[in-house]
């Protein structure tokens, strides 16, 4: 066996050192740390001047511009501009007394500011070095010209004659403002912005597209120390196309507010849609306000009342101010529910067109005892002469005969109770009976648009289903997204969510519609030389004060055979001693109509003008 | 009864076996994950502005973070597998060449430091990257290891020659060739080599006279040296001095401003605004100066902090390690962490002139991530020869 060497080891000595060697780089480590604490302590002061003048010395932000928003046609409804304000430094024009003369005369003659009152500016802010002068701001780059040239012009001067003045202590500084040229024009559909963030409508929902980057321009050193300079250039948002039509939009909202000046109204909203592909053409109601100023309040306060208000109270106003009702209003729709009910009875084949149902103005439903509207006998009824009339009592025989499953399963269907999911935010819900509610005398009563709440989007968007073959659309106000090279980086095309009833219910309820407003319920709904569809609603209001008031609408199409255009009127309590007529809705739609549909490149047909 | 007898028997012998059981350093291995993943937090904080922002990292916010978490995972395997084989392999000679697989190592690292002067990948102007069909790497790295266990080696083979300055003279004829070569393309990471060999002598030797008056001569030789020599690292004196109206202390003064704007508690994690343009490439040599303005200073101090404990680890196994060449390897290990974190935080505080030295597991960097861990896992297999008690 071979002889083990001695293992050779670390000796005390060595430990002892070790020790030592950790123990000073423990001091070493603690002194650092002492460092970055004296660093912390004296010059965190320091940091926040030398970060400001670092923005503008070594890295500056490069403004991007937020997109666009234009109509289907092109038309400009949303643009940033650029814009500068006039930023003075009170502070070097007292300190440069060679140059001060010279930049105040500078300023005067071109901005036309009056001297007296900059210089008593100057003097009252000594020691600031940034002033924006108030009345100066937002200016066009026409208004900044003259004084840019006569900057420039001195600077070159001085180049060659030490002896002569430059313009110091004021300066330029720009930023894009957001301008809306139709002013209250689509308010609801387009929206504003607060600073970076849209409010309401398209500014909002897709506020990250319209969005930008700023860029950056910054230096560095690399390994050699040279300076190297870097631009990320700022990127632009967006622009985004909407499906609007602003003439439409314009057309509409001129009628609503006619309307409202000649009868009144608590309220009046439109809604224009593309049936073929779920596109709002126009969407608007009597609240509107000025999209370049949207906290002026004075469209629904007087002066004095403003000035009383708290913030809460002001707060609350806005919201008012600029609700969407189209989509976050709910209310009972009335009898336009009709064609909802038929459709889908006629779908599950428990009724079928040569079914008769009897009405005798009155019928016993549970405990209660349900009339049809003004206790009119309409004797035997067909699903057709149930919309053309408008009979209670026959659609609700239809719906009892649909059962409670068959019942709750359409409403579903056709989106009630849940969120269209517009691209728009704010969409209510609405609110129907729970299937474990819906006993007889709630499908009796939601059969003709009464206890149960809709919006309108939600009405217009499943009608549409009903008169194009059964296809249903997401409603949407957006058609496309254009990056700044105009090139499309997102399209939305129609979306078919789903398909609520059979191409041929869809046609017969075109037919029973067309019919309705022919000879039926809403012939003043007719337009000379158009064929059109619809059904009228005249639904109660219920809660406390509310006898006697009713929202009167009318939702229809046009053409009859081939529908393009789909629109939903509605007035809430018209401003009348008699509310419950249609009549008020009907004849709107009409005027609407006949303004509307050459616009939109639909052309009437010969034989109705007969 | 004789049942009762063998279930003793059996507890003894399991007993035994427990005892015998060699000891592992878990608290070391635990230390090292967590330091690193600190490190890839801090990157993606640090890394996801620049790299979203530029097409040559093809915007993707995580660029950095993938490949340092790549290498991570690669270290770890490396640690965990070096932290299982016997360090002493190392002082056995190797096959066909007939030299220890320690002399092997430090020829390998000389030859490569040459091999990267003549193929080396131009980056910034200094030759320091080795390309190996996707791969890349920093041979320098590879040296570092290969200095300790060479050092280590040569003291283990004559001890008693440290007491004398004869020893210190003879490692560094054999070191002066690999700090050298490195020293041509890269004088901080020369430096770093230089530390690391004296600092495993000045432990190894009884007498330490001749290290002061060597370290005071040094100090006095390398003072002239800079003053004499090129502009450049005079140039760097003087950006040290007048880091606030050198217009070249451009780096340093925007690291100084991040520390200064984090104040106690720092911004929060990811809120550094220094990160987004102002401090080149702050992922790297700079990421201390962003923990400080997301952490504030209690995060410099936690970061302080694990690295006395890691370097406390390191300590406890040298001072336990079963033999010197053991001992030795840890001391060598210590050092190089020791040093580099000394020296990144000095220059990120200004408190020494600016040189490029990462700073150890946090900052970016592959290869050295890798060669950190397989070091680690060098250390663990010291630790894992100490007998258990």
């Amino acid at each position: 066996m071979r002889r083990k060497r001695p293992v050779k080891k670390f000796s005390l000595k060595m430990k002892k050192t070790l020790i030592a060697v950790m123990f000073a780089v423990v001091v070493i480590f603690i002194g650092l740390l002492f460092r970055v604490f004296y660093i912390i302590e004296t010059d965190s002061d320091k940091y926040t001047k030398k970060v400001l003048s670092q923005q503008t010395y070594v890295s500056s932000n490069l403004l991007y511009k937020r997109g666009e928003i234009r109509d289907r046609n092109g038309t400009v409804m949303a643009i940033s501009v650029k814009v500068y304000d006039l930023v003075i430094s009170p502070k070097t024009l007292l300190e440069d007394e060679d140059n001060r003369e010279f930049s105040i005369q500078t300023l005067v003659s071109c901005f036309g500011i009056d001297r007296t009152e900059l210089e008593q500016v100057i003097n009252s802010k000594p020691d600031s070095q940034y002033y924006v002068i108030a009345d100066k701001k937002g200016m066009t780059s026409d208004e900044i010209s003259s004084f840019e040239e006569a900057r420039e012009a001195a600077k070159e001067a001085a180049r060659k004659d030490d002896s002569l003045p430059v313009v110091v202590g004021a300066w330029l500084e720009e930023r894009y403002a957001r301008q809306y040229p139709l002013g209250a024009t689509a308010c609801n559909v387009i929206g504003f912005v607060d600073g970076e963030q849209g409010n309401n409508g398209i500014e909002e929902y897709y506020n990250s597209e319209l969005t930008g980057s700023y860029g950056r321009e910054y230096g560095y050193f690399d390994a050699e120390l040279n300076l190297q300079r870097t631009i990320m250039p700022a990127v632009d948002g967006d622009n985004i196309v909407s499906t609007i039509d602003a003439n439409v939009q314009r057309i509409v909202e001129k009628q609503i507010n006619k309307l409202m000046t000649d009868m009144g109204a608590e309220n009046i909203a439109v809604m224009i849609m593309d049936p073929n592909n779920g596109e709002i053409l126009a969407m608007a109601s009597d609240t509107q306000y000025d999209l370049n100023n949207p906290r002026n309040l004075s469209s629904m306060f007087t002066e004095s009342e403003i000035e009383k208000m708290s913030d809460s109270e002001k707060a609350t106003a806005y919201n008012e101010l600029w609700r969407t009702f189209s989509i976050s209003h709910t209310y009972e729709p009335g009898s336009t529910f009709k064609p909802f009910i038929v459709a889908a009875a006629l779908d599950e084949a428990t009724t079928n067109p040569n079914t008769t149902y009897t009405c005798n103005g009155k019928m016993q439903v549970g405990e209660y005892e349900i009339g049809c509207a003004n206790r009119i006998v309409h004797g035997a009824v067909t699903p057709k002469t149930i919309l053309t009339e408008s009979c209670n009592l026959g659609v609700m025989q239809v719906a009892a005969g649909l059962g409670r499953k068959q019942f709750y399963r359409y409403m579903n269907i056709y989106g009630f109770g849940n969120r269209t999911g517009i691209d728009l935010n704010r969409e209510e819900k609405g609110i129907i009976h729970p299937e474990s509610e819906l006993n007889t005398v709630e499908i009796a009563t939601s059969s003709f648009g009464q206890t149960q709440n809709v919006t309108m989007v939600q009405m217009l968007s499943a009608f549409c289903s009903l008169i194009n073959g059964g296809k249903y659309y997401a409603p949407h106000v957006v058609k496309e997204i254009i990056n700044e090279q105009n090139a499309v980086v997102k399209s939305v095309e129609g979306e078919l969510v789903k398909q609520t009833i059979t191409e041929h219910t869809s046609s017969l309820i075109r037919d029973y519609l067309k019919e309705t407003v022919k000879s039926g319920t809403a012939v003043p709904a007719q337009v000379p030389g158009y064929d059109i569809g619809g059904k009228t609603g005249t639904a109660e209001k219920h809660g406390a004060d509310q006898e006697g008031n009713y929202i009167v609408s009318f939702i229809g199409f046009a053409p009859t055979d081939n529908p393009q255009i789909a629109i939903y009127v509605l007035i809430d309590q018209p401003a009348v001693d008699d509310q419950a007529h249609s009549t008020y809705a009907t004849q709107f739609a009409s005027k609407i109509l006949k303004k509307v549909l050459p616009f939109l490149g639909v052309y009437g047909d010969k034989k109705s003008t007969e | 009864m004789a049942r009762a007898v063998t279930e003793r028997a059996k507890r003894a012998r399991r007993q035994e076996k427990l005892r015998s059981h060699n000891y592992y350093d878990y608290s070391l291995l635990i230390l090292v994950m967590f330091i690193v993943a600190f490190g890839l937090v801090m990157i993606y904080s640090s890394s996801s502005y620049t790299a979203q922002t530029a097409a040559k990292y093809n915007n993707d916010a995580a660029y950095f973070l993938k490949r340092q978490a790549a290498c991570a995972v690669i270290g770890i395997v490396a640690m965990l597998a070096i932290s299982k084989i016997n360090y002493r392999l190392l002082l056995k000679r190797l096959p066909i060449i007939r030299i220890t697989a320690a002399t092997f190592m430090y020829i390998v690292a000389c030859l490569l430091q040459i091999i990267v002067l003549f193929v080396g990948v131009d980056l910034n102007g200094a030759k320091r990257w080795l390309k190996i069909g996707p791969l890349q790497l920093q041979p320098s790295e590879i040296t570092k290891v290969a200095v300790i266990i060479f050092t280590a080696y040569v003291i283990y083979l004559a001890p008693k020659m440290m007491d004398t300055y004869r020893g210190y003279v003879k490692v560094m004829i054999f070191m002066v060739i690999p700090i050298a070569l490195v020293g041509k393309e890269n004088m901080s990471t020369a430096i770093v080599l230089f530390l690391i060999t004296t600092g495993i002598c000045f432990v190894a030797s009884r007498k330490k006279m001749f290290y002061v008056v060597a370290f005071i001569s040094g100090t006095v030789l390398g003072g002239l040296y800079l003053i004499l020599g090129d502009a450049f690292r005079m140039q760097r004196i003087d950006i040290w001095l007048n880091v606030e109206t050198h217009p070249y202390g451009y780096q340093i003064l925007q690291g100084l401003y991040a520390i200064a704007s984090g104040g106690l508690f720092g911004t929060g994690l990811g809120e550094s605004m220094q990160k987004l343009g102002f401090i080149p490439e702050s992922y790297n040599d700079m990421i201390f100066s962003i923990v400080c303005e997301e952490l504030g200073l209690c995060g410099a101090i936690i970061v302080v902090l694990l690295f006395i404990l890691l370097l406390w680890r390191i300590f406890t196994i040298a001072i336990n390690a079963p033999d010197l060449y053991g001992s030795l390897l840890c001391v060598g290990v210590l050092a190089h962490i020791a040093v580099q974190v000394i020296i990144n935080i000095a220059v990120v505080t200004n408190s020494i002139p600016s040189t490029g030295i990462p700073l150890p597991f946090i900052s970016y960097g592959g290869t050295s991530v890798v060669i950190l861990l397989a070091e680690m896992g060098m250390v663990l297999s010291v630790s894992n020869q100490i007998k258990g008690y």
